[in-house]
């Protein structure tokens, strides 16, 4: 149960973090009328399409992780203690204020891409879409480093 | 207008309640993963180890959730609206700051 309940957190992630990759490529600022390169394409999509799914996902991953997490305190946790990988626990430390710290962020998120949007919160509402790209990053990456480091660390 | 500024409110308080929280462990509840139960009240050793993040994020939200429900409206359409990243910016930062203990 526990294996499956990981695999479907991990592609929720996996949703979550195509979402907001893409929605943080395309609200940066670019200098028009120069060539298209991949990355332009890639951030070339409606931003203000992704902020209802990214909240869902958000929600679905963290609530999936708060039922793995007690798994990892019994198990993972103690493991990584007695092999001394003092980061790898930190690692996950900053995982979870960064995941309870992107729950927070949800509303005033949501609301600064609801419809219409304005003009003078265009800043607030890219760096706010920024801050959640980075924490999904982080938790997606912290999470497979930590799934994955019995055969990363020898 | 009442739900945007309670969402900006909200989301400018919550992850520095959360950090103050952590930081003096100002938890409403523990849960023991080796019973599977939650405890308002410290458990003893045997009890197994609490996970605490569940309480604080809970305390943070109550927190914060109050006072964005009672903050006038007026009032944050005062606020500069880049509050609502800049201030869970610098706490992350101090989080950041805080947490290199492990690594150091």
């Amino acid at each position: 149960m526990i294996t499956v309940l990981l695999i479907v957190h991990g592609l929720l992630a996996v949703a979550l973090l195509g979402a907001t990759t893409h929605q943080a490529v395309s609200v940066r600022s670019r200098p028009p009328g120069l060539d298209r390169s991949f990355v332009d394409h890639f951030g070339g999509v409606t931003p203000s399409v992704f902020p209802g799914a990214i909240v869902v996902l958000f929600l679905l991953t963290i609530v999936g992780g708060g039922f793995l997490y007690p798994q990892y305190r019994l198990d993972v946790r103690p493991s990584l203690e007695e092999m001394q990988l003092g980061a790898a626990n930190g690692v996950f430390e900053i995982k979870e204020h960064l995941a309870a710290m992107g729950l927070g962020l949800l509303p005033a998120y949501w609301y600064c891409w609801k419809a219409p949007l304005s003009v003078e919160r265009a800043a607030t509402r890219r760096y706010l879409t920024w801050l959640l790209a980075f924490i999904v990053w982080w938790g997606f990456l912290a999470g497979h480093v930590l799934n994955n480091i019995k055969g990363l660390v020898p | 207008m009442r739900g945007r500024a309670a969402a900006t409110v909200f989301s400018l308080l919550f992850g520095a309640a959360y950090f103050v929280c952590f930081l003096f462990e100002i938890v409403p509840f523990r849960y023991y993963p080796t019973n599977a139960v939650f405890h308002i009240a410290e458990q003893p050793a045997a009890a197994g180890p609490p996970i605490l993040w569940f309480g604080w994020m809970v305390a943070a939200a109550a927190m914060s959730g109050v006072v964005a429900l009672v903050v006038p409206v007026r009032w944050v359409d005062r606020l500069w609206s880049g509050l609502s990243w800049t201030v869970p910016t610098a706490v992350m930062v101090a989080m950041l700051i805080y947490e290199r203990r492990w690594f150091f």
